[in-house]
């Protein structure tokens, strides 16, 4: 009796998670990139391979466990037909085809993001991660960035990225915002720093995270497909602030976004 | 006449007094039973410091009861500090990864279990296992200690990533003294899980009883013996890396710590190192760890389900023998797959993704030797069977989230987010507690000399299985949101729709740990009251069966014990112990 | 190796250094006297709390008469000691009790502090990480306010402060002075304190902040406070010019706590400021501003009619 209920419990159990996930319940928002669908491809046969291979392992257990409860001797014992060979066979080839059908397509869309370089004509933006807010700095009419110095870093006088405009020729017209734009359509390529801690850039809807890693400067280059206003997220735990670091970046149409740089450099 | 046993016995007689018999004691009966209830204190500690979690989550303003008391600088008013709530979750982390999943399965039950299972009387080195567990009790206070000091338990997480961790108190609250007692408790966590790990190796090679050969282990015994290999290699690296954070906190080094680092406006003094070393460091650990922590639920599983269905494991010994091997050995060499987005290279991306997608066969194997067992079975459905059936289907849940996690494409979207906590609490929190529940409920009579109640026993079960499937799988679920993992409130704007899921889910993780009372109680209750147990219950087939309940000093009463079949000699009522003459019946 | 001092459990030494510093007025005296008048009631004998105690400690032997004997001898001499504490109470309390001044002996030191030439230009503020603190803001930007000034060229936010010159006895100011985080800004943006005065912090905002105040002198702290949290109330035990305040939170946000001994002011808009309840002499005043620095002058204070000062500070 007990496995017989076991066996309904977990047929509802697996037919409520399977409900959940094809009707997206729960699910990812939009995608904006270019790239994004590569991945957004990958998660979905992921979620329908795995999800095979999830229903029927839980629907074996329930029939199984349905099945073979104690018949107090009037069933006789039986042994799986063909022992554990059928079973590694079934592991081997299957799980391993897979395997590598995830492993091969999924290394195009890994590719797509980190083993292509970026468009030399790409918009280049810098972005610093520090306790417990994100700031970028634009290249400015020279497109170069000018040298950092972290020992003239003063938040209280918005020196966030610790230039010397004084003295460093290139750090005279960077600009430097709060939030971050881009233009649509257009590959943007970020160099990622951090400040002091390890912080991470995620922008679900662009299907872009990674991580600042204090002491390198990480690269990442996309190019976003629709405008809008949308947030980014620290996902790598930074201290008390942590839940609340987060910027905004808005996808801009060209002019848009030329007006947006024009108005943050008269504010610098 | 060859007489390994003898080496064991008479190296100590029967201890006198009340300290040397329960408190330093040598026996390894003694020393299971006490890291199993430091396991169980630890259930209890970091389920509560989750319980203050889940209400803050779902409700931010809410007082907690109790946490005001505990800390009126980190909870004033009850209302817990944002870093007071990442403290809450880096202690919930490390109580319940060390202290309750790799020590219960391990050394306790292995402690009590593995020289009966291997027919000696005591382990290989009784008094270096003593110390063992004494060294583990001072972790246990250190980390505990913590919340008493004014600075606080450290809030860089379980995996207390550098700089965060290294830099000192100038990274802000929560990162003083707390972090350095907290580097203090896991080395020497490590130094006794090293110890242990010896003990468990040597006993198992050296002081195997006439006719015990490797082939018929038990198969508890072969997962403690697997796993004692991982534990040596893996606790052996993280015990250095420990060290090297303290010392960046407290001795001025910077092996993980980079220079040019600004806080507060203030350059810090430090250059040269590298955080990313500290995740290689940690996570070469981590990995393995893990699989530390689910190798003994296999074990569990795969010597307590022969006993319920009545025949053997599909495979017999050596399939899932070779398939926790081959976990074993695999898991030191896909440790990349944490950091996918940590910085590292892309290329390193690919090379740990292929083995740790191909880690997925040997587990799979498992999981279908336990479930195809069932197949023809005529099952008893006592507890540690159900148990086990649960440990199937968690496992099941929990090691498809292995399949996304395991690209680096799908990665870049789920790392951090609740899919991954989600992942990680079906397979450790889940699996592996459900199988610690199966070997308690089915070791409880053999320790104590008392029958647990069945009755609780089942309740605890049924209420166990269905909630944990309520708070984890919707954890799960709501991370394909993105939803970010660490969050001491869902603050941000895509995460405040999901307030409704929040709830639910505490409110199912309240009614989850208010059922483990339910499991204290008939813990306590049948320890005094319980009826009392005959020798062999479960009609099962080791060696722990073939003595009293609870066994004898020396474990066998001064008997030779002389094995002559494997230990899955059943077939339906019928079975044939370890021990006996008779002839076999199911060919293992 | 600076972290390494600020590994010291900062609370205990605060409280224990607040404790003495406050003088071995009235407090020490109750601290002394009470527990030991106490004891002498038979009620409460030290000996049985320490019975009690070791209870705890190990079995308790019930019939001890050795125990009851020493508790007779033992009353007697508490009561000597009671009374002794009391006396010598008193005596410290007479010595160290604070002298305060009378308002019509008070002296009064006004003046204009300055700007010569142009002030740097201030930089508008971007508070969009927060939606809470943007939404405070949608009608009037926010600018930096390291240098603030108002109609003919008055410096706001200089604190002035006597540096030299004062007795010593000079009781804290009773008023408390207080911090608010408003809209996501420090108001006021500098604000002068007393060494033991009190100081209220509140958080009026919907956002979450941390309190950060980078002392050297004093001992570090950072607290966090929710939003809707009840105010902090701290003391500063040293003099301290100035202490840095950061909300990491909001990394924008900055104020300056100036930790000084006797009469203070803060100059507004218009650059002016006021110097109460000055004991007539000379003293030496220092005014300070958080880009331009500091700068002194001697004044005579006479009783009853107010001192004129003024400060000018060089725009660089």
């Amino acid at each position: 009796m007990p496995g017989k209920v076991f066996a309904v419990v977990v047929v509802i159990v697996t037919l409520a998670i399977a409900y959940c996930v094809i009707a997206h319940v729960w699910w990812m928002p939009v995608d904006i990139s270019v790239h994004g669908p590569n991945i957004d491809r990958q998660i979905e046969e992921t979620l329908f391979g795995a999800g095979i291979l999830f229903i029927a392992g839980q629907l074996v257990l329930a029939a199984f466990s349905f099945l073979y409860g104690d018949s107090k001797g009037t069933r006789k014992m039986k042994s799986f037909p063909g022992g554990a060979k059928p079973l590694i066979i079934f592991a081997c080839v299957v799980v391993g085809i897979e395997i590598l059908v995830l492993s091969f397509v999924g290394s195009k869309a890994w590719g797509s993001v980190y083993f292509t370089p970026p468009d030399p004509s790409s918009v280049r933006i810098d972005v610093q991660a520090g306790q417990f807010a994100f700031y970028f700095r634009y290249p400015g009419p020279d497109g170069k960035f000018g040298p950092l110095h972290p020992e003239l870093i003063s938040e209280g006088t918005q020196n966030f990225f610790g230039l010397d405009t004084d003295h460093d020729p290139d750090s005279k017209d960077d600009i430097v915002t709060a939030q971050l734009a881009i233009p649509v359509n257009k590959p943007v390529l970020l160099t990622l720093h951090s400040k002091d801690m390890g912080h991470s850039f995620d922008v679900r809807e662009l299907r872009v995270q990674q991580d600042f890693v204090p002491g390198i400067v990480i690269p990442i280059h996309f190019t976003a497909t629709q405008t809008g206003r949308f947030e980014i997220v620290c996902t790598q735990l930074c201290g008390l602030g942590h839940y609340n670091m987060k910027a905004y970046i808005q996808v801009l149409s060209q002019p848009d976004y030329d007006n947006w740089l024009k108005q943050q450099a008269a504010m610098q | 006449m060859h007489d390994m046993t003898a080496h064991a016995a008479a190296h100590h007689a029967p201890p006198q007094g009340f300290i040397r018999k329960y408190v330093f004691s040598v026996d390894h009966k003694v020393i299971g039973i006490q890291y199993t209830t430091l396991g169980l204190v630890s259930a209890f500690i970091g389920m509560a410091l989750s319980w203050a979690m889940r209400i803050h989550l779902a409700w931010p303003a809410a007082s907690i009861p109790f946490l005001g008391t505990l800390s009126p600088n980190g909870a004033p008013g009850g209302v817990p500090t944002p870093e007071y709530y990442l403290s809450l979750m880096t202690m919930h982390g490390t109580i319940m990864a060390f202290f309750l999943l790799t020590a219960a399965p391990m050394a306790g039950y292995g402690n009590f279990m593995l020289p009966i299972h291997v027919g000696a009387a005591d382990m290989a080195f009784p008094r270096l296992n003593m110390a063992s567990f004494w060294v583990t009790f001072v972790g246990f206070v250190l980390a505990c200690a913590t919340f008493f000091i004014p600075d606080g338990p450290p809030l860089s997480g379980w995996t207390a990533y550098a700089p965060l961790s290294a830099v000192g108190p100038v990274a802000g609250p929560g990162q003083g003294w707390g972090q350095n007692l907290w580097g203090l408790s896991i080395a020497l966590f490590c130094v006794a899980s090293l110890l242990g790990a010896l003990n468990f190796i040597v006993t198992t090679i050296d002081l195997r009883t006439k006719g015990m050969t490797l082939s018929r282990l038990p198969l508890a015994t072969w997962a403690w013996f697997i796993n004692a290999w991982v534990s040596l290699l893996a606790f052996a690296v993280l015990l250095p890396t420990c060290l090297l954070l303290v010392l960046d906190r407290l001795g001025g080094t910077s092996f993980f710590i980079p220079g040019g680092l600004v806080v507060n406006d203030k350059v810090l003094p430090h250059s040269g190192g590298s955080p990313l070393l500290f995740q290689h460091l940690f996570w070469f650990f981590g990995h393995p760890e893990v699989y530390i922590i689910i190798l003994p639920a296999f074990g569990i599983v795969a010597h307590v389900m022969p006993t319920f269905t009545r025949k053997p494991l599909v495979g017999g010994w050596k399939v899932i023998t070779y398939a926790m091997a081959a976990i074993g050995g695999l898991s030191f060499v896909v440790w990349g797959h944490h950091m996918f987005v940590s910085g590292m290279s892309p290329y390193m991306a690919m090379v740990f993704s292929v083995p740790t997608l191909i880690i997925t066969i040997p587990s799979v194997i498992a999981v279908l030797v336990f479930a195809f067992s069932l197949y023809g079975a005529n099952m008893r459905f006592s507890t540690p069977m159900l148990f086990c059936l649960g440990f199937i289907s968690l496992f099941i849940s929990g090691g498809i989230g292995g399949f996304f996690l395991a690209q680096p494409a799908v990665d870049s979207y789920l790392h951090a987010t609740s899919f991954v906590v989600g992942h990680f609490h079906f397979t450790m929190g889940l699996s592996a507690v459900f199988a610690a529940f199966a070997g308690f409920y089915y070791w409880f009579p053999k320790m104590w000399g008392r029958m647990m109640n069945e009755t609780l026993g089942k309740i605890h079960f049924w209420l166990s299985f269905v909630l944990v499937y309520c708070v984890f799988m919707t954890l799960h679920l709501m991370g394909l949101t993105g939803s970010v993992r660490r969050y001491s409130q869902f603050v941000a704007d895509f995460m405040v729709p999901l307030t409704p899921t929040n709830k639910f889910i505490t409110i199912a993780a309240l009614l989850l740990g208010a059922t483990q009372f339910i499991f204290l109680f008939n813990v306590i209750w049948s320890r005094f009251k319980g009826p009392k147990a005959a020798d062999n219950p479960w009609h099962a087939t080791t060696l722990e069966w073939d003595t009293t309940s609870p066994p004898p000093f020396d474990n066998f009463g001064g008997r030779q014990m002389t094995v002559y079949h494997g230990p899955m000699e059943y077939d339906g009522d019928a079975f044939v112990m370890q021990t006996s003459t008779e002839k076999s019946i199911a060919g293992t | 190796m600076d972290h390494l001092r600020d590994s010291v459990p900062s609370t205990i030494s605060d409280l224990f250094r607040k404790k003495l510093q406050m003088g071995f007025g009235c407090w020490s005296s109750l601290l002394l006297a009470l527990p030991t008048a106490l004891t002498s009631f038979p009620r409460f004998s030290a000996d049985r709390l320490t019975h009690d105690l070791s209870w705890s400690i190990r079995p308790l032997k019930f019939h001890d008469s050795r125990i009851l004997n020493e508790e007779n001898s033992m009353k007697a001499g508490y009561k000597f000691v009671a009374l002794a504490s009391v006396l010598l109470a008193l005596a410290f309390g007479l010595l160290h009790s604070r002298s305060s001044v009378s308002a019509a002996s008070a002296g009064q030191v006004t003046g204009t502090v300055k700007l010569d030439g142009i002030a740097p230009h201030q930089r508008g503020i971007d508070m969009s990480k927060d939606p809470s603190c943007a939404a405070a803001h949608k009608d009037k930007p926010v600018t930096t306010e390291n240098v603030v000034t108002g109609a003919n060229g008055g410096l706001a936010n200089v604190v002035v402060y006597v540096s030299q010159g004062l007795t010593g006895n000079e009781a804290p100011l009773s008023q408390p002075v207080q911090l608010e985080q408003k809209g996501c800004q420090y108001f006021p943006h500098v604000v002068a304190v007393d060494v033991g005065q009190h100081m209220k912090i509140l958080n009026d905002d919907q956002a979450l902040h941390n309190i950060h105040p980078q002392a050297t002198k004093n001992a570090a702290w950072n607290k966090s406070q929710m939003p809707g949290g009840p105010p902090l109330d701290v003391t500063w035990a040293s003099e301290e010019v100035p202490v840095p305040v950061k909300c990491n939170v909001h990394p924008w946000m900055q104020a300056y706590i100036v930790v000084v001994k006797g009469p203070y002011g803060v100059s507004d808009d218009s650059g002016s400021f006021q110097l109460d309840n000055l004991p007539p002499g000379n003293y030496t005043l220092t005014a300070w501003q958080e880009t331009y620095g500091t700068q002194t002058q001697n004044v005579t204070v006479a009783a009853g009619k107010p001192t004129a000062v003024n400060f000018t500070f060089k725009a660089k």
